[in-house]
């Protein structure tokens, strides 16, 4: 056995392992809205199917396939790892090797996806108080010299002017061309040109949605 | 009226200066958001770009929304012939072939000719569509609540046994967006569902925030994860070298012709899409060739076959789309919730209750593809210039923008953090293979889905019988069936073919790519 093909069988196990876990997950989350589902009426008036009907039968559904997903990793972990039949792709057996294999999952790549994240949920925060701008800004200069490590003076000048630009060009593309309304925040910062609101400089004709 | 001459008037329409204005704009913005990496599916470009369509007139909007998509598609194709990186799903095959050319110093003929096999096999499709689309629509006019149910149920069971590793994995994906599709007031009684009491919640989750987190949030997230610079190839910079030789054009005449027509009629299956269409026609064009044997090594039919595929694959999928109501991958997906959006409901009816818009945006399909040869054939090498904006520059602008779409639905900050939550939840769901487009899919057909299901159980007291009993939903329901039985006979017979540790099981097989960029 190669070392490139021990790799995989680490790969194959480990994804057995999340798939369990996910199976239990997937379950409960189905049991969990088939308490939700049951509380509604099943059937309405003269005994035809009520608004509890399609969740009822949905989420027992999700709570089967939660359980078998699950039972499938159970079975390929004690039976060790091997070749799973559902790798095989439908339409060329031949075609395999057509782009590079994915990388495992490393620490270090984890750690950059829940930072990028939090940063995410942040602004998102950020954005209900500052209002876009101020909050689209610190979010990108965060990502541009945070995570990355590029912190040449170089690439620090890119970075803040990026912070700037980037955040202004927006609101104005989207409230000054377009009128539509970016949240301005707890202290109604606002960044655009305000009579231009409603009007648009675009004549994009009459609103909808 | 005859469904040409209805084109003609559409064309007509379509051609009005400020719609070429916004089908070019379309057009370039789609290859720019599209040839981006980590935005390259057509489905996050769309759901990108879509609260400005939403902003015009339906007409324009929605001719906007085809210029975007052929835009993008075209940039998935650039991206997987000069990177080998297959940006969406259905550009995989063009890996095989066209990166092998790329590499051999044969780019521009590959780009070349994948354009121009893509505006032939357009051509047919759109025409295809014309005749099509209105026969279709006149046959399903009868329909009712159990036959849309199958329908439904069939483009589900296509686009589950088709596109991922595992089909358990593929319901779980589906029962999730039928289960996400019924959160809010419940349109028969009003009875509140899954809401816990959240007033955000009434309507139900609002579109834009789920696929921009799905799609666009998600990819960048892996994308984050993965921190690999790839090579770019050297690309012709004169138009002339990028045009294929008429030899080129004659040997590959016949490989255009079957992707054509492959591509089409798969296309047209709800559920199948553009992945299957260009896997199938690939293998077809490799059988009637007169050289098979250059087939994988960088063989411009290899090219040619899944990229007309790929193109007439938008005029079939547009039957369902236009005709039924029926979305069969998430791009069309997207288009259905913007033609939701713009008050038009698909289906049987709309050639008769809307034919000053759905006449135009199938003319808008064919000026897409016009307009991308003629403006994206000569910026080639600018578009290869920008495969090279490294990505830590480019994802904090588009998660800046995801914010925006998020929030212009109905400028709501709920909706913002729902999309900021549904983005992680999409990251894991790829990192365990859980094919984000059957989810997509059910979200938004989920409501029609239910209300038929539901209409046809009190049609019938009740009685499940009555989706075998009427002969169309029988017919639908056997054909899905049948399918699905004949996809895992496929899927068994390949496995046994391949002995066990063959290869190493992380390595990407084509439905490993659809499971982690499925967006055909």
């Amino acid at each position: 056995v190669s070392a490139e093909q021990t790799t995989g069988l680490q790969d194959r196990r480990r994804s057995s392992r999340a798939d369990l876990v996910a199976g239990i997950l997937i379950a409960c989350l189905g049991g969990a809205l088939l308490i939700g589902a049951l509380n509604m009426p099943l059937t309405g008036q003269d005994h035809v199917p009520g608004p509890g009907f399609f969740p009822s039968v949905l989420s027992g559904l999700l709570a089967a396939l939660g359980l078998a997903l699950a039972a499938n990793a159970a079975r390929s972990i004690r039976r060790g790892p091997e070749y799973e039949p559902a790798t095989a792709t439908v339409l060329d057996p031949n075609a395999t090797q057509l782009a590079p294999p994915a990388p495992p999952l490393t620490k270090r790549g984890l750690g950059r996806v829940l930072i990028v994240w939090l940063a995410f949920a942040g602004t998102g925060f950020l954005v209900g108080v500052l209002g876009f701008v101020p909050a689209a800004a610190a979010f990108i200069l965060f990502l541009l010299v945070g995570p990355s490590r590029r912190r040449t003076p170089r690439q620090i000048v890119w970075a803040l002017v990026a912070a700037v630009v980037v955040p202004l060009a927006v609101n104005y593309i989207f409230t000054d061309l377009l009128s539509l309304l970016l949240p301005t925040g707890r202290f109604g910062w606002e960044f655009a040109d305000v009579r231009a609101l409603g009007s648009g400089m675009l004549d994009l004709g009459p609103t909808v949605a | 009226v005859s469904g040409p001459l209805h084109l003609v008037s559409g064309l007509s329409a379509a051609l009005s200066p400020q719609n070429l204005m916004w089908v070019a704009l379309g057009v370039l913005i789609g290859t720019v958001v599209g040839i981006m990496p980590g935005l390259g599916s057509p489905a996050a470009a769309l759901a990108i770009l879509l609260p400005l369509a939403t902003r015009l007139n339906p007409t324009t909007g929605l001719i906007f929304m085809a210029g975007i998509y052929h835009g993008a598609k075209f940039a998935g194709s650039t991206g997987a012939i000069l990177l080998n990186v297959p940006a969406e799903a259905s550009s995989v095959v063009l890996c095989l072939d066209g990166h092998e050319l790329a590499k051999s110093g044969r780019a521009g003929p590959a780009l070349g000719m994948s354009v121009l096999s893509g505006f032939i096999a357009s051509t047919f499709g759109v025409l295809a569509l014309t005749v099509a689309a209105p026969a279709v629509a006149s046959f399903a006019i009868d329909f009712g609540p159990p036959e849309f149910f199958a329908l439904v149920l069939l483009g589900m069971l296509l686009v589950v046994s088709m596109t991922g590793k595992s089909r358990v994995k593929g319901f779980i994906a589906m029962t999730i967006g039928f289960l996400a599709a019924t959160v809010g007031g419940d349109i028969l009684s009003g009875q509140e569902r899954y809401t816990f009491g959240n007033l955000n919640l009434y309507d139900g989750f609002e579109f834009l925030p789920i696929v921009l987190g799905l799609f666009a949030v998600a990819e960048v997230l892996v994308r984050v994860e993965e921190t690999r610079e790839r090579p770019v190839f050297p690309v012709p910079t004169k138009l002339r070298e990028l045009l294929p030789s008429r030899a080129d054009i004659v040997k590959c005449r016949r490989a255009i012709a079957s992707g054509t027509v492959v591509g089409f009629f798969v296309g047209a299956l709800p559920g199948a899409g553009s992945t299957i269409a260009s896997f199938v026609s690939y293998i077809f064009a490799k059988n009637i060739s007169k050289h098979p044997d250059e087939f994988g090594k960088g063989s411009l039919e290899g090219v040619a076959a899944p990229e007309a595929a790929n193109n007439s694959e938008v005029g079939g999928a547009m039957i369902p789309l236009l005709s039924l109501g029926i979305a069969g991958s998430s791009s069309t997906a997207v288009m259905l919730a913007a033609l939701l959006i713009f008050g038009v409901q698909p289906g049987p009816l709309l050639f008769t209750s809307h034919p000053g818009i759905v006449w135009p945006v199938i003319a808008s399909l064919y000026l897409g593809n016009f307009m991308l040869v003629v403006l994206n054939l000569p910026l080639i090498p600018m578009w290869v210039q920008m495969l090279k904006i490294p990505y830590w520059l480019l994802y904090p602008i588009i998660l800046c923008l995801a914010i925006v779409g998020a929030y212009s639905a109905r400028q709501s900050m709920f909706d913002v953090g729902l999309m900021i939550v549904v983005g992680i939840i999409g990251y894991a769901l790829r990192k365990l293979e859980i094919p984000p487009a059957p989810m997509l899919m059910a979200f938004v057909l989920g409501p029609q889905f239910e209300l038929s299901l539901r209409q046809s159980l009190t049609i019938s007291n009740n009685n499940p019988l009555i989706f075998v009993e009427r002969p169309i939903s029988a017919v639908i329901l056997g054909l899905g069936a049948a399918v699905a039985l004949a996809v895992s006979t496929v899927r068994r017979r390949s496995a046994k073919v391949r002995p066990p540790m063959s290869l190493p099981s992380s390595s990407l097989t084509p439905s490993a790519v659809t499971n982690r960029t499925e967006s055909a």
